[in-house]
């Protein structure tokens, strides 16, 4: 495979891993933004935040899924988009993996408000860091093709982050 | 190096616009929601079920008992209803409890109100003190004219905790 074919794919796939971990921050908010209701219950079944900022975080989180979604989808701002991105899926990695060690029974909510089944945690752990290794690529690539920012003149600017 | 720090210090500062942006957006669609809720809540234990407050909790206008209470009504021959999903109730329920899983109430309701009828009070519980199972169920057979409705709220995990039997199986 010469070197001009694997920086295609390679940029074929940041592409597509962009793609996909914008949808899928996307799709994770609709549910959340729906309800707050219950995803305010969901972040207190997690036992972490203290009771004032509950309701804080059940209301800003799906809108900074949702904003970061759409604009890594759109490849605007994209670097910041897969910051937060990483940054959100540390939070629920270190969420998941606290409660998982002190063996607390409690709903994910990440895709859904569906009862995750008893155990889940770890799979969904492990799920979160796959998505992370996405969000540090889209993050730490060089380029980003069929995007806004390089739509703008600023595809190239801040490579070797 | 100097290409480094300023890409970092850019996609911080793009960060700080992106969660800004979020929050806002957030804010503005829990403000249209139907299902919107207070910016802060009544998470605190020490005041009954912690919810998120406002109209649309689950636990709005319910009456909450702790342990006590439920115990006494149960033992003068309250109804005591089950909320959780009836794998759970055949896992194992409080003693005396029949089944009516929140979630098939609208089904069952009117089998459940013809076995609440003139069974007041009604003891409704549910896991614990996270669950909704029972608020729900509980509000639905207010609506429906079912007086001295009681939500359990330490559920059967407070009745385990305080070393109480549980029945498993059999039927609702």
């Amino acid at each position: 495979m010469s070197g001009r074919t694997g920086r295609l794919i390679g940029r074929a796939g940041v592409t597509a891993a962009r793609l996909f971990l914008g949808g899928l921050f996307v799709y994770a908010s609709i549910h959340k933004l729906q309800d707050p209701v219950a995803f305010s219950r969901i972040i207190y079944g997690y036992r972490i935040l203290p009771g004032w900022a509950i309701n804080l975080m059940a209301v800003v989180l799906p809108g900074v899924e949702l904003v970061s979604g759409a604009l890594l989808i759109a490849g605007l701002l994209r670097r910041g988009a897969a910051l937060t991105i990483a940054l959100s899926l540390v939070v629920f990695i270190v969420a998941l993996g606290f409660n998982l060690a002190r063996g607390l029974d409690f709903d994910c909510g990440c895709l859904s408000f569906a009862r995750s089944k008893p155990g889940a945690a770890l799979d969904l752990l492990l799920r979160d860091v796959g998505f992370l290794a996405l969000a540090l690529w889209v993050l730490l690539s060089r380029d980003c093709p069929l995007s806004m920012d390089r739509l703008l003149g600023r595809g190239k600017l801040g490579s070797n982050l | 190096m100097g290409t480094h720090a300023e890409n970092a210090r850019r996609a911080v500062r793009e960060l700080a616009l992106v969660v800004a942006a979020g929050a806002l957006a957030g804010l503005l669609s829990n403000a249209a929601s139907a299902k919107r809720i207070p910016l802060a809540g009544d998470w605190s234990r020490a005041y009954g079920v912690p919810s998120a407050g406002g109209a649309h909790s689950p636990t709005y206008g319910n009456t909450e008992i702790g342990l006590g209470d439920a115990a006494r009504l149960i033992a003068g021959g309250a109804l005591l209803v089950d909320a959780r999903p009836p794998e759970l109730y055949a896992e194992g329920h409080i003693p005396g409890a029949i089944s009516i899983p929140a979630e098939a109430a609208s089904a069952r309701l009117e089998a459940a109100l013809e076995l609440c009828e003139g069974r007041a009070p009604v003891v409704v519980y549910c896991r614990g003190l996270d669950c909704d199972e029972s608020h729900l169920l509980a509000r639905a057979l207010r609506e429906s004219g079912v007086e001295g409705v009681r939500v359990f709220a330490g559920g059967i995990d407070e009745w385990r905790a305080a070393g109480r039997p549980v029945t498993r199986g059999g039927r609702p």
